[in-house]
């Protein structure tokens, strides 16, 4: 077995060029993903704040503390033609006085440009107003607090005490607050924490490992190619050490891979997967296991290489949209596509992945997917040497 | 003494039998050629003996005993060189042989001692440094010999080693045979060039369609055409009537046509050339060249199938 993997070893310092690029590609994408994609989950709306007062820039930022809305301050015009030209649904205007108007206590107009009325707008309005509400909350809290100092004269630096007030209040408001509403949907199934800091490196890394795995597993056709593979079996090793060999190989290629990303992102990146990183560790071992002996399966049906090169982007893109490994696959509302992802062991290894690190499930999370990730491993496997034999004989 | 005996060995791939139920044995020290042309089925005798493929039928005996259910024993002591270039391309000649060398076990300065001398054995040892891409097919054949013979192999398989192959290479692949058979290596040589069979084995044995035709030493064979000469015979063009009436000669015993060149085989005494001459003129054939010779392996090929080697 060890001669196996030396020859292996051997093999890829020759082609370290390919293994670095191997081992870094999936790094840089995997987190550029995140990033790229972090940034476009949020709806973009131009801003023309044409007050240009401190309440109209912490309206600004209150706004941008949704989960949903990120504000993009431009000019009157900008903003206008944005709209018209469709490249944003809509956009707002703070008109001059907007803050006088605030303090004086009067109605206050946010101007809403849009061409259309959609349901995105509707719920666009729902959070501008409470987060509005939240605003003038917090400022007349402030401005009362300023005005029972006054009146009972007390000697303090009111510009000073306005602004650690105000800082406390957006520091505490959230525990300050004697109630908090929590909308519950009955049917609990459709309910479900997303964190794209973790779904995307998780989906990328998992997806990306798979063809590290599968190519890895696929030298055995270059070995059979180069008659290298008769060489081997009329040798003493036996059959086992043979498929050993390259079996280890392939875990150690792809673990490596899988965990520099891991590594990367916790101590490179100061991403936080949680802080059962063995279990994760434990889960990307069951998940490798398995697709390597998808690839096994793969390569028992395939001659060549370059047949495997052909259907590996197929295999590995279709597993990661089932498994939910571009997205969650719990957005997924198709029976059939439901079905079709319990026979995909990715969708096992994001389950796994998400119960341990968004859950914090321990060493449970590992049970039922860890257990279906070995059993069709075994089946994958037991099925792919069974045909590789018989194609031989 | 019979140091591999293959008994009533047969291989069955669906429908197409491709070796049907063969029998010989291989004499310790000895070289034993199987001569036979492409499709004969050699190189699948050559598989099943060397355990990569089980026979459908028959039996492989090692000093007596069977190594179907138990090849371990043979593989320690086989080296086989297959017929394509079994080695790494982008590795050294050094790193196949130092690869090759530890899956048979060998390691540290046994395995260094013996990679060296495999390298002065096939002669390469001053390219032993350079990646097997970048050589000759000569050089890349030498290299593939030598690779099986790192573990001291008593039994040496080669399937085919020369071809395609410049003739000096062939020459010292040639040479190198003989003296591993002097040194008391057991070798089966397959080949479907008649003159390195011819030159090499001491017993033969004749192969085609899945059978084996003929078997004994050289002279053992040529005896079978011992009653008969043969005419070889160069034209300036082919023409098939020509040669379908050089066939209806009553006594010639075979014609094939290779290279612009006739080989003619007919009876010993007969007066053929002037039936030659007389059909050339007919059929308006010029003879560029014509020219009697004793028989060879390749007479006894064409006497017994009626066609040639290399049809």
């Amino acid at each position: 077995m060890g001669t196996v993997i030396y020859g292996r070893i051997l093999q890829m310092k020759k082609n370290y060029k390919t293994y670095l690029m191997m081992f870094i590609l999936p790094i840089i994408f995997s987190y550029v993903f995140l990033y790229s994609g972090t940034d476009n989950s949020k709806i973009k709306i131009p801003v023309a704040d044409q007050d240009e007062t401190v309440l109209t820039k912490q309206f600004i930022y209150e706004m941008n503390q949704s989960e949903s809305y990120k504000m993009v301050i431009m000019e009157n015009n900008e903003v206008l033609r944005l709209v018209e030209e469709g490249s944003v649904q809509l956009g707002i205007i703070l008109p001059k006085g907007f803050a006088n108007q605030v303090a004086n206590g009067e109605e206050t107009t946010i101007q809403l440009v849009t061409i259309k009325d959609t349901s995105d707008i509707i719920s666009f309005q729902s959070v501008l107003a409470s987060t509005f509400q939240k605003m003038i909350g917090k400022y007349q809290i402030t401005n009362t607090a300023l005005l029972a100092f006054q009146q009972i004269g007390e000697d303090i630096n009111m510009s000073s005490l306005e602004q650690r007030f105000s800082q406390l209040l957006n520091e505490k408001w959230e525990h300050a607050m004697p109630m908090e509403v929590v909308s519950t949907i009955l049917d609990e199934k459709t309910s479900f924490e997303y964190d794209p800091r973790l779904q995307t490196p998780f989906g990328f890394m998992l997806f990306f490992s798979m063809y590290t795995v599968i190519y890895s597993i696929g030298e055995m056709l270059n070995d059979r190619k180069y008659g290298i593979w008769d060489r081997l079996i009329h040798s003493p090793l036996s059959k086992l050490q043979i498929y050993m060999g390259n079996f280890v190989y392939s875990f150690m290629v792809s673990f490596i891979q899988i965990a520099l990303i891991i590594l990367t992102g916790r101590f490179l990146l100061g991403f936080n997967f949680g802080d059962n990183i063995w279990i994760v560790f434990s889960i990307i071992a069951l998940y490798i296991f398995a697709i390597m002996a998808l690839g096994m399966l793969l390569v028992s049906f395939v001659k060549t290489t370059q047949q495997l090169q052909a259907i590996v982007p197929i295999i590995a893109v279709s597993n990661a949209m089932l498994g939910g490994a571009y997205w969650p696959i719990e957005i997924v509302t198709s029976k059939i596509l439901l079905t079709i992802s319990k026979f995909v062991p990715i969708t096992y290894a994001m389950k796994a992945v998400k119960d341990a690190v968004l859950y914090h499930q321990g060493w449970d999370a590992l049970v039922l997917p860890g257990s279906t990730l070995l059993f069709i491993g075994i089946i994958l496997m037991g099925l792919g040497m069974y045909w590789i034999e018989r194609k031989v004989a | 003494m019979k140091i591999l005996e293959a008994i009533e060995l047969k291989k069955i791939y669906k429908k197409n039998v491709a070796v049907k139920g063969i029998s010989f044995h291989l004499n310790q020290g000895e070289i034993l050629g199987f001569l036979g042309p492409n499709g004969a089925g050699k190189t699948t005798t050559i598989s099943m003996i060397a355990s990569l493929i089980p026979p459908t039928k028959g039996d492989i005996l090692l000093n007596g005993k069977t190594i179907l259910t138990n090849p371990k024993p043979l593989r320690k002591i086989l080296g086989v060189v297959p017929q394509e270039i079994a080695l790494y391309p982008e590795l050294t000649a050094l790193e196949n042989l130092r690869f090759f060398g530890k899956i048979y076990g060998l390691k540290g300065n046994k395995l260094e001692k013996r990679v060296e001398k495999v390298l002065e054995i096939v002669g390469l040892e001053e390219r032993a440094k350079e990646k097997i891409e970048h050589y000759s097919g000569g050089m890349k054949r030498r290299i593939n010999i030598g690779a099986a013979l790192l573990h001291q192999p008593e039994i040496l398989i080669m399937d085919e080693p020369t071809v395609g192959i410049d003739p000096q290479s062939r020459n010292h692949i040639l040479d190198t045979v003989k003296k591993l058979a002097e040194n008391g290596m057991t070798i089966l040589y397959t080949s479907h060039y008649m003159e390195e069979v011819e030159y090499l084995c001491d017993r033969i044995y004749i192969m085609d369609a899945g059978a084996i035709i003929a078997e004994g030493t050289k002279n053992e064979l040529k005896a079978i055409v011992s009653k008969n000469d043969r005419i070889v015979m160069k034209i300036d063009r082919y023409d098939k009537e020509f040669d379908s009436a050089l066939k209806s000669i009553p006594e010639v015993e075979g014609v094939t046509f290779n290279n612009e060149m006739f080989t003619i085989i007919y009876k010993k005494g007969s007066n053929l050339l002037g039936n030659i001459f007389r059909l050339a003129e007919e059929y308006q054939i010029n003879i560029l060249s014509i020219d009697v010779k004793t028989p060879s392996l390749e007479d006894v090929f064409l006497q017994l199938t009626g066609r040639g080697l290399r049809d």
